[in-house]
């Protein structure tokens, strides 16, 4: 039968089309989506209607719809934002107080012993660093599904080590 | 009733959960309602049902209930969605809000007819 060859081939594309969305959304809903897009279709096919078009317009709809979902996968809450600064600015705050009354905090440029020292290209590198973790930590809460410990585990391993590197250099000179 | 930062709700999140108050269906079966409710004057594709969906679960106004086939469509497993009890007083407090403008139109002076096409 010919409008259910066409069906098939209208779901691969759409199948296909539907790993456009963002992959935390294609795993929840991709699915559904290309079932229902078939029911859609077969619907249509029974009272003889025309597919195409309504295929296309099913494809356009969707695209709008994928365009929806990776702009608000990247884009993050303004609280959430303001969050990640107040929590930057607090933690920043541990070694000033601690350069200021001279309290031994570890550091592991200068362990616990030589106290903080640190300069103000310092403060503003690991504002930096510690800001580009917040909102990866934030991005992998939102939005991702499976692994998300180990993915909150691996972004923490890796500030420690940009962190470690740049002060002693454990693999490279970077920071020496 | 803890409702506010629901209300007003969009066209697609009202029908959706108009259609999910009186039976978990899944999203061929939500479309078909809605269609059915809105006289043929809402049609979503899958991209805004899916994503109207997707952020009604965040919400918390609707959940995905079990996956099983649906006698009437094949023997595909579908992901069926029911509506929460937040949901049933989101709705309930939109209705009632839907409700009141029409009394205030209805004591300016419009028509019932006129209201709806303005809605």
């Amino acid at each position: 039968m010919p409008s259910e060859h066409s069906i098939r081939r209208y779901r691969q594309w759409y199948a296909k089309m539907l790993r456009l969305y963002p992959a935390p959304y294609y795993e929840r809903y991709g699915e559904s989506m290309e079932q229902t897009f078939n029911d859609l279709l077969r619907e249509r096919a029974d009272a003889r209607q025309d597919l195409l078009s309504y295929a296309l317009w099913m494809y356009l709809e969707t695209s709008a719809g994928i365009v929806k979902e990776n702009k608000s996968f990247i884009t993050m809450p303004l609280k959430n934002l303001i969050r990640i600064l107040v929590v930057v600015g607090i933690l920043l705050l541990i070694p000033f107080l601690a350069m200021t009354f001279q309290i031994p905090v570890f550091d592991p440029g200068s362990g616990f012993d030589a106290g903080v020292n640190w300069s103000f290209s310092d403060f503003v590198f690991m504002g930096i660093l510690l800001f580009i973790t917040g909102v990866a930590i934030d991005l992998v809460t939102r939005k991702v599904g499976k692994y998300k410990t180990l993915a909150i585990a691996g972004i923490i391993a890796v500030f420690l080590w940009i962190w470690a590197e740049l002060a002693v250099g454990v693999f490279t000179n970077i920071g020496s | 009733m803890k409702t506010a930062g629901h209300t007003p709700l969009t066209p697609a999140v009202l029908h959706i959960l108009l259609a999910l108050s009186t039976e978990e269906r899944h999203g061929y079966g939500i479309m078909k309602q809605v269609e059915l409710d809105s006289q043929g004057k809402i049609n979503m594709g899958p991209g805004t049902l899916y994503g109207s969906i997707g952020r009604m679960i965040e919400a918390g106004l609707i959940n995905e209930s079990e996956k099983k086939t649906d006698p009437k469509m094949g023997d595909e497993r579908r992901i069926y969605y029911k509506i929460t009890g937040l949901g049933r007083k989101a709705l309930t407090a939109e209705l009632d809000r839907y409700r009141d403008v029409v009394a205030i139109a209805k004591e300016k002076g419009y028509s019932t007819n006129a209201l709806i096409y303005a809605i």
